[in-house]
């Protein structure tokens, strides 16, 4: 199985570290537009999350034109900056809202776990975010 | 150098309707770092200082800072600076969550708003262009259905705004400004923006936030990120209280040091405090914590929807100072109440402190006689202890209604319009009403509420040093410099716009090496605290100019009468001990026996 990282919305307090760090390891940046995990506030109820699932068959692979989705020895799919031209196939493919635009530059973000480091996991103070299969 | 500032300002003229961009100079962001650094030199450089606060004239200046937006730990906070209608002096308040991040992404350090528009108006700054858009179907909404609206009008999920009620519309004199959960709460923004016509602001942005050295930065987070974990491990450290109750968790231990202002300043220790304190409101309302954009310490409480008798409550807090004001200065322990009222105020937007004060200062005049006991109307009793009363005056202050009209001016005013004596016992400081704290008890807040800029703030004192012993409460000797070092330092992490909780947990070079690491700008502690001093003695200079002189650094009256309930073993405040910490405290600034700032000082600081 390949992991992936789950959140527990029950716990998250919505402070956006996660994607302040995701944009910083992906971009050099920070840029909440540029993070693979986006956490949307819905006071005052629970925050929902955007976030790949890293699904066993994933749809948004072979629909990209330019090849700029890779695979990555853990096996979850990672997106070529360089290569991606923004058409959007991927997107509209995926059915779990697991991979979207980044507005200002149209290249395409998602998680790819930063190759299993995971990088946000240990940056989060409450525990919302882990690694699961 | 300086990567990580947008040097962008963005003026916005609501009078003629047009936006500006203006570029930020490197020495101007070197020597003024950022947020209250910013916004003091600007106001100081563009505003006379004896205009009316409630005039086109007026400006209101929203400043971000150098880490605002980027991973460094308890740097979410957006600082607005104005001239304020509750003081006639400069006013800096500040407000967390999520805004500061938006404007940074938006491209700007500064926003300035002058004029004013020809009917009620909300600003939109986002990728899809600068607007001023008429809003008059807003006129009189509650702050959480405006946000709503603002955000549905623009349409953008990204947006984060910051809106005014009802208060603020009606220029009570302590409207303030209300950011989704968070409230830029004292002096009196929301008046300005009232006066304006200017109703909410929006801003979104999509622009990356970039440092000097990703390295080394990250670096400076993890040592940030290692400081706060540290001081949280330790289960007496109010930081890691706060993060688990919210600060209304304080307010078990002030009772317990004998220093909760209770029933209008007559005591010292609330004895059904224990209805009011952290843990009571844990145990009866469902919560969940919130945090700020980047913060580990998540100090918000967001109490879930709950009926209360005057009605169905969700609201982040209610925060120590809160249960206070309309808790424990009123003698009231309905944390019910202080739930809606703190959901109220937010809706109205009013900061709960100077409100509670003027409810309290309210039931005081009852019962000296001053006010019949049935003035509110509703067969309701304007008495210590009475919650719907509470609740009633809430809502005549925030429509301007009968005696509500009144106290909507502030305790300085309606003491003044009331007389019989009622001035003696306004808890106020050059007009801003006490926050929560006793100056009859502890020697640093004596200092600070009559010394600082803003009033009778708590912001800048040795509170943590006096609860926790380190520093005897009463003890003159020595203490006025303590506060004027705390003061400097201060102003100084306001640069930075650092929450107030940061220095609780991490050291001055921990942020200093933030600052660095993204920006190059260096520079030892010393000369750091000296920043913050220069715009002190700004602040100082230009509530000088507008009046407010060495001659209103005094408490009321009431300050120097022992309280019915003391401490036995504790020394009251004398008018003597407070003639000392006022000399010492001109004497350690530099500034002559009239409390003016001396040439010679000035220069020593830069100020010229």
């Amino acid at each position: 199985m390949k992991q992936k990282l789950v959140i527990d919305l029950e716990k998250c307090t919505e402070c956006r570290t996660c994607e302040l760090k995701c944009s910083f390891v992906h971009f050099g940046v920070f840029n909440l537009n540029k993070s693979g995990i986006k956490i949307i506030t819905d006071w005052p109820r629970l925050p929902k999350a955007k976030l790949c699932v890293q699904c066993e068959d994933p749809a948004c692979l072979p629909v990209c034109p330019t090849e700029a989705l890779l695979v990555t020895e853990q096996g979850n799919v990672k997106v070529d900056h360089e290569l991606c031209i923004g058409c959007g196939a991927c997107v509209d493919a995926c059915t779990y809202d697991g991979i979207w635009m980044d507005p200002s530059t149209d290249v395409v973000v998602k998680c790819d776990t930063c190759e299993g480091r995971f990088e946000c996991v240990q940056d989060c103070s409450v525990q919302a975010l882990s690694i699961g299969s | 150098m300086l990567d990580c500032y947008n040097k962008k300002l963005l003026r916005v003229n609501l009078t003629h309707r047009t936006f500006t961009e203006e570029t930020l100079d490197n020495e101007f962001i070197k020597r003024w770092i950022g947020g209250m650094g910013f916004g003091t030199r600007l106001l100081t450089e563009e505003l006379d200082p004896g205009i009316d606060p409630f005039g086109p004239e007026n400006k209101i200046f929203i400043c971000v800072g150098p880490l605002t937006g980027t991973s460094a730990p308890l740097f979410a906070q957006t600082c607005i600076m104005t001239k304020s209608p509750l003081t006639g002096g400069i006013l800096n308040t500040y407000a967390g969550g999520h805004l500061g991040s938006a404007i940074k992404s938006a491209g700007y350090e500064v926003i300035v708003i002058e004029g004013k528009a020809n009917g009620l108006v909300y600003l939109s700054i986002t990728p899809d262009g600068q607007k001023i858009v008429d809003c008059p179907e807003l006129k009189g909404k509650p702050v959480k259905e405006t946000e709503t609206a603002v955000k549905a009008a623009v349409g953008r999920d990204d947006l984060h705004t910051m809106a005014i009620g009802l208060a603020g519309e009606n220029r009570v004199r302590y409207g303030c400004v209300i950011s989704e959960t968070r409230a830029f709460g004292r002096g009196g923004a929301g008046a300005v923006f009232g006066s304006k016509n200017l109703k909410a602001i929006g801003v979104a942005g999509l622009g990356d936030i970039r440092v000097l050295s990703n390295e080394e930065f990250q670096s400076a987070v993890n040592a940030a990120y290692d400081a706060i974990k540290e001081e949280m491990s330790h289960p007496w450290s109010v930081v890691t209280s706060f993060s688990q109750s919210g600060t209304i968790d304080g307010v078990a231990m002030i009772n317990a040091n004998d220093a909760l202002a209770t029933k209008y300043h007559h005591m010292t220790h609330f004895d059904k405090a224990s209805n009011i304190d952290g843990a009571a409101f844990m145990e009866k309302y469902e919560t969940r914590s919130i945090a700020c954009q980047g913060c580990q310490v998540h100090c918000g409480v967001l109490r879930q929807p709950k009926k209360t008798r005057w009605g169905e409550a969700w609201t982040r807090g209610p925060e120590y100072e809160t249960a206070y004001s309309l808790g424990s200065l009123c003698f009231n322990d309905d944390s019910d109440m202080l739930l809606r009222a703190n959901d109220l105020a937010e809706e109205y937007g009013m900061d709960t402190l100077s409100l509670g004060v003027n409810v309290a200062f309210a039931m005081e005049c009852a019962d000296r006689k001053i006010l019949p006991r049935d003035i509110l109307g509703d067969g309701l009793t304007l008495k210590f202890g009475n919650a719907d009363a509470t609740i009633k005056l809430i809502h005549m202050i925030a429509n301007r209604e009968g005696l509500g009209d009144t106290l909507a001016e502030g305790v300085r005013l309606a003491s003044q319009k009331i007389g019989q004596g009622t001035q003696s016992f306004a808890l106020q400081v050059k007009g801003m009403e006490f926050a929560a704290w006793m100056p009859e008890r502890m020697r640093g807040i004596t200092t600070t509420f009559a010394t600082a800029n803003r009033g009778a703030c708590h912001k800048r004192a040795p509170i943590g040093l006096e609860l926790a012993g380190i520093l005897q409460k009463d003890q003159v000797e020595g203490r006025a410099a303590i506060v004027a070092e705390i003061q400097n330092r201060v102003n100084a992490l306001f640069t930075l716009i650092a929450c107030r909780f940061a220095e609780m947990a991490m050291p001055t070079a921990v942020f200093l090496n933030l600052l660095k690491t993204s920006s190059g700008i260096e520079m030892d502690e010393a000369e750091f605290v000296k920043r913050g001093e220069a715009i002190w003695n700004l602040e100082r200079l230009f509530n000088m100019n507008a009046g407010i002189d060495g001659s209103e650094d005094k408490l009321p009256d009431i300050c120097f009468e022992r309280p019915e309930v003391f401490p036995e073993d504790a020394k009251h405040l004398t008018h003597e001990d407070f003639a000392t910490l006022m000399r010492d405290y001109y004497e350690y600034r530099g500034w002559d026996s009239q409390g003016r700032p001396t040439p010679e000082r000035l220069q020593e600081l830069g100020i010229t």
